[in-house]
């Protein structure tokens, strides 16, 4: 059984730059899930378990840091990891996305080992005994 | 704000482009490109950012980053929406709290060209042979 994932980000370029960084990564998959908002996302997380979320923050309708608050109210939700993945490098946001609750931050522009190094953490603390918990 | 895009632009270009973006001294002005990809940025002051881009350097751009996809219209306009989101990004980082990041627009052909008519560039840079500049309205 494979990881499922949900890709938050309004760019449609940055969604295929990232599910193909996963795809080429060697992680085990199952499905890679994506989302253009905040709003779309919490729609997918109706219908979807995931197992961790690649997230950017500047995105319209919902931006990433409501969605996250979002995530955080929910006791089910709340437990999915968060990996922020933006061109903001604001400490000040830096620390408010930290403070709720996110495994790892990214910043744009990123290389595709960048991304492959933080998710391999992620699994590696994460889901070490239970790989993917996909059902 | 011309010295925080020099040492944005060419960092974006290489690092998700994999491309070297080589400033032209004393600029070219030539106002050729096919696209403009902006940010407007809200702060202390309004600015924004428009990067003038050839469509042979967007077609570079875009096998660069996705060699096995055809590049339709609408995904490179996507992929120079998201270098303009960015560099406008990036640069917000370095400007401080008190701005605010737009979100970015992309224009073709004449309607882009209407932006920038009679305006000089603030930075160009040779890539691949051809020229992408760099405009800031305030």
């Amino acid at each position: 059984m494979g990881f499922n994932i949900l890709i938050v980000d309004d760019s449609s370029s940055i969604r295929r730059l990232l599910k193909k960084v996963l795809e080429l990564s060697g992680i085990e998959l199952g499905e890679v899930l994506e989302a253009s908002n905040g709003l779309e996302a919490l729609d997918v997380l109706k219908r979807e378990w995931v197992d961790f979320i690649l997230c950017d923050i500047h995105m319209p309708k919902m931006d990433g840091i409501q969605f996250l608050r979002e995530l955080k109210r929910d006791e089910v939700l709340s437990r999915i990891p968060v990996i922020m993945v933006s061109t903001e490098g604001r400490e000040e946001i830096v620390q408010e996305v930290k403070a709720l609750g996110i495994r790892a931050y990214v910043k744009k522009p990123f290389s595709p080992e960048e991304i492959r190094e933080v998710i391999e953490n992620l699994i590696g603390k994460e889901f070490s005994k239970d790989e993917g918990t996909s059902s | 704000m011309k010295e925080l895009l020099r040492d944005i632009f060419p960092k974006i270009m290489e690092k998700m482009f994999f491309l070297v973006a080589e400033e032209l001294e004393g600029g070219t002005s030539s106002q050729r490109g096919d696209y403009v990809a902006e940010i407007a940025l809200r702060g202390p002051k309004a600015i924004t950012i428009r990067i003038l881009v050839p469509r042979s350097v967007g077609m570079i751009m875009f096998k660069n980053l996705f060699p096995e996809e055809d590049p339709e219209e609408n995904k490179l306009k996507d992929m120079l929406r998201e270098l303009a989101n960015m560099v406008g990004g990036n640069l917000i980082s370095l400007l401080g709290a008190e701005w605010q990041l737009g979100l970015p627009q992309v224009y073709g052909s004449l309607e882009a060209l209407g932006f920038l008519l009679n305006k000089a560039p603030l930075l160009e840079y040779d890539v691949e042979g051809e020229t992408i500049s760099i405009y800031l309205e305030s």
